[in-house]
């Protein structure tokens, strides 16, 4: 493992977000080709990020829709 | 203009169940996923559902639009949970079971078509699973910032914004959550990259 390796993890943050300066891409980058290790790691760190997005929402709960239904009917009968 | 006090009172009865009404069916699915990645337990998660509808709804009447609709719902939820959890003794985590199917029918309908197919919903269903898990076993302070950003796609400034973090701070908190999600997640990644 290089020190280049090591480094990587700091790094990813900015360079995900393309906020690494050209020429640490560029460097980077070069170590990435060169070392599959490297390449995987980034690869997930990448899927991370990305796979919160692709999260579905969870449907409320029937009981806390019934319930919440509840409660617009209290406030009509209110109204 | 005054408004007679009668004339007023009426006027916000009205609103306030038909501005409910919207509220539920608008953001209401959005309000309990966001409450219940951020408190761990579905419980609570229906219990701060409800009281941030009725703030919504009590307070749309004072909203001058400042921010976008979203945004504001977004800050009446994450200050909700932040106060909720502040407020609360530590429970153990529990009770939040990413694999539960039992929700029954949801106000919000309309699944893709990778979920319709079955074979692909079975290796779907999987890999959410260990994701929501992993998220859920995140300290909440990573969790927080995880939510808001890479699962609500909130830009990291509203996010910092709305945690009351610095920007650095909010950037940081996010890589090490990702950092620990990748960590926990590392045999799905090896499996898929291969």
């Amino acid at each position: 493992m290089t020190d280049t390796c090591r480094a990587i993890a700091e790094l990813l943050y900015d360079y995900v977000t393309e906020e690494l300066s050209p020429d640490a891409s560029a460097e980077l980058e070069r170590h990435l080709e060169g070392c599959p290790s490297c390449w995987q790691y980034v690869e997930s760190y990448r899927q991370v990020a990305a796979m919160g997005r692709n999260l579905p929402d969870e449907p409320m709960p029937d009981e806390l829709v019934r319930r919440l239904r509840s409660l617009l009917e209290a406030f009509r009968a209110q109204s | 203009m005054i408004q007679d006090a009668k004339s007023e009172t009426n006027t916000v009865a009205e609103e306030v169940p038909q501005t409910f009404e919207r509220l539920l069916f608008e953001f209401g699915t959005r309000i309990f996923n966001l409450a219940r990645r951020m408190l761990n337990r579905v419980e609570d998660a229906e219990d701060l559902t409800q009281d941030v509808l009725l703030k919504l709804a009590k307070k749309v009447v004072q909203f001058r639009g400042e921010s976008s609709l979203d945004t504001w719902v977004y800050r009446v939820t994450v200050n909700a949970a932040l106060d909720f959890r502040r407020r609360r003794a530590r429970q153990p985590d529990c009770c939040v079971d990413p694999s539960s199917e039992s929700h029954g029918k949801g106000l919000r309908g309309g699944q893709s078509a990778a979920w319709r197919d079955p074979q692909r919903r079975a290796l779907n269903a999987e890999a959410r699973h260990q994701v929501e898990r992993a998220i859920h076993e995140l300290p909440e302070h990573y969790r927080d910032v995880y939510v808001l950003t890479d699962v609500e796609e909130l830009p990291i400034v509203e996010a910092a914004e709305l945690l009351q973090l610095s920007v650095p701070a909010a950037k940081s908190r996010l890589h090490r959550a990702r950092l620990l999600l990748r960590q926990q997640l590392a045999p799905y990644f090896e499996e898929a990259l291969t």
